[in-house]
């Protein structure tokens, strides 16, 4: 039965503002407060779900096997749902495992919501996500095998997740056919709230009145969300990055990074970048 | 201790752990090996595994349940049947490596034999304070078996790393049993106590997790149980400490039953929720967070400030 919707996406592109969203519309108003750390959509990495799924221990997997056994984690839950959407939470690039098989099982998918922002914004938040240097994270950002959660000597609460590099990881999952799949990109959020969430909430048919829509998008704002993490942390801050919720603008790349390290940016992704809409065919910045 | 089943082979390699006595076709230097004859409460050996069970009540693409039987189906590795709560049957794979087949049996197959003996099977390191035990749960990767070994190396007792088999005696006090006489340990968690990898038995190639090991317990009767500490991280500047009550001192023990999971499938919730119950509300059950770069031997300290003040 498909009844998982997934919210797909690089890295710092707008993920947890979609959760946010969804976890405010799902709450009413005054349904109290510290909903910030708790989120709907659990993680598809999350190694506790995986090994409850499994009932196995992954610590003493390989990689590769427990790469394999992924997907059967995924219908495992899936099977356990008993209200669809159920959405869940991705990183990872859509690819296969190592036996061929799609990491994301299509026979449990509604969909996936695919949120993407433009790479200069996301290197430049990714770097202070991970506490490093920009150029550092351009690198990553463009390095096909690059993996998050990735520990060779201890074990993570998540699991290796792959992303690729970051236009790989976008055509990974816009280009696929296998899930229907919703672009939403961070941009479109910012400019027009109403009408970005709701394709996401049509794309999931989930029935909605304007009223509740706007509700949940202003619970949900970024200085909401800035509000709760002051006040109450925010569990999914990494330890190196001063705050989650920085900026949440789009286009800031303009202050932070130099003109080498856009066109760096640019030159790596810009087939992605034209097909987005984030540069035009001359390769002049939209965004 | 447990009973013992009737009609039991008699096979070469006794072993004690979690309140069971074992007997063995397969050498597990992991556990407890006990000398004489013993009466086991459980069976190890190799046969004939089924494809598929009949009647089954569970199945994915690994594991079946069906009213007596649970089957593990691991690629490349074996093929494991426990039968009623007696016996674990193995059919190895051609080339499969013996510690990886020994593993699932140490891990989530003694899960369902516990399970299935109606003990309250924790995912948890015990600590033996004097002469009570604590029980350290939460999940892979939040440093369990770090800070046993922090504790160890303080010269408290181990009785166990991963799997916690709790009781009731007679009186109704809760007990915990000691099972495995080593602990596992990622390569980081050892050097950051200064060992080096090389003198320790890998679990398995491709795996950076090693065996420690923790020398052998002399005794195998169950410990009283005084408390149970829950580990989890903060993004904050320091610990916190929290006593549950209420519903959350179930959903704790919940979620840290050892594959939780395994109850609905093996029909015991109902069990599971009266060990629970009767466990929550003998001993304290106690939250710990602490910020992700706490060093190990500071927590350790910590911890074993809160042990001893229990």
């Amino acid at each position: 039965m498909k009844n998982i919707a997934w919210l797909a996406s690089y890295p710092k592109s707008g993920n947890t503002w979609v959760r946010a969203f969804l976890t405010a519309f799902f709450r009413k108003p005054g349904e109290g407060n510290g909903f910030i750390n708790d989120l709907v959509a659990v993680s598809a990495a999350s190694r506790k779900i995986i090994e409850e799924e499994l009932c196995l221990e992954t610590s003493e997997l390989t990689m590769e096997e427990l790469e394999n056994l992924r997907p059967e984690a995924m219908r495992s839950f899936a099977k356990e749902i008993d209200k669809a959407p159920h959405f869940i939470k991705v990183h990872d690039a859509y690819t296969n495992t190592p036996s061929g098989e799609a990491l994301f099982p299509k026979e449990i998918s509604i969909g996936v919501i695919y949120i993407v922002r433009n790479p200069l914004d996301v290197a430049v938040s990714f770097a202070h996500h991970n506490g490093e240097d920009v150029e550092k994270t351009i690198s990553l950002m463009a390095n096909s095998k690059t993996h998050i959660s990735q520990n060779t000597n201890s074990i993570q609460l998540q699991v290796v997740q792959k992303l690729q590099s970051w236009d790989e990881h976008v055509k990974s999952w816009i280009h696929q056919t296998d899930i229907p799949c919703l672009l939403i990109k961070y941009e479109d959020m910012i400019a027009d709230p109403e009408t970005e969430f709701k394709k996401i909430l049509d794309f999931c048919k989930i029935p909605f009145s304007e009223a509740e829509l706007r509700s949940a998008i202003n619970r949900s704002s970024f200085s909401s969300l800035q509000s709760h993490e002051m006040k109450e942390g925010f569990k999914e801050k990494a330890i190196n990055a001063s705050a989650f919720f920085r900026k949440g603008k789009a286009g800031s790349w303009r202050d932070d990074l130099t003109t080498e390290q856009a066109n760096k940016l640019l030159r790596n992704h810009m087939d992605t970048m034209k097909e987005l809409g984030y540069i035009d065919k001359a390769g002049n910045f939209l965004h | 201790m447990i009973p013992t089943s009737p009609g039991n082979t008699v096979l070469p390699y006794n072993y004690f752990a979690n309140g069971l006595f074992i007997s063995s076709e397969i050498p597990f230097p992991e556990l407890l090996p006990v000398d004489g004859d013993i009466k086991p409460s459980l069976q190890i050996l190799t046969g004939r595994v089924p494809q598929h069970l009949e009647n089954t009540i569970f199945s994915s693409a690994i594991y079946q349940v069906s009213g007596d039987e649970f089957l593990l189906d691991i690629e490349h590795t074996a093929k494991y049947l426990v039968k009623g709560n007696h016996t674990i049957v193995i059919e190895p794979y051609a080339g499969a490596e013996e510690n990886v087949i020994r593993l699932y049996i140490l891990s989530t197959l003694f899960g369902v034999v516990l399970h299935k003996h109606h003990m309250l099977a924790l995912h948890t390191s015990c600590i033996k304070i004097g002469d009570k035990a604590v029980l350290v749960a939460g999940p892979s990767g939040i440093g369990k078996s770090t800070l046993a070994l922090g504790l160890h190396r303080k010269g408290y007792e181990i009785m166990n790393d991963d799997i916690s088999a709790v009781v009731f005696n007679a009186q109704g006090e809760p007990q915990v049993y000691p099972g495995y006489v080593h602990i596992k340990l990622w390569a980081n968690s050892l050097e950051s106590y200064g060992y080096e990898t090389e003198g320790f038995r890998q679990l398995r190639k491709d795996v950076r997790k090693y065996s420690f090991p923790l020398g052998n317990y002399h005794n195998f009767a169950p410990v009283s149980l005084k408390g149970i500490f829950f580990i989890g991280q903060n993004k904050e500047e320091g610990i916190r400490r929290e006593v549950l009550t209420g519903l959350s001192t179930f959903r704790y023990l919940q979620t840290n039953t050892f594959r939780y999971r395994l109850i609905k499938m093996l029909n015991i919730s109902e069990n599971h929720f009266a060990l629970c119950t009767r466990l929550a509300n003998k001993i304290p059950l106690i939250s710990i967070s602490r910020p992700e770069n706490t060093p190990p031997d500071v927590f350790a300290d910590y911890m074993e400030d809160q042990f001893n003040n229990l």
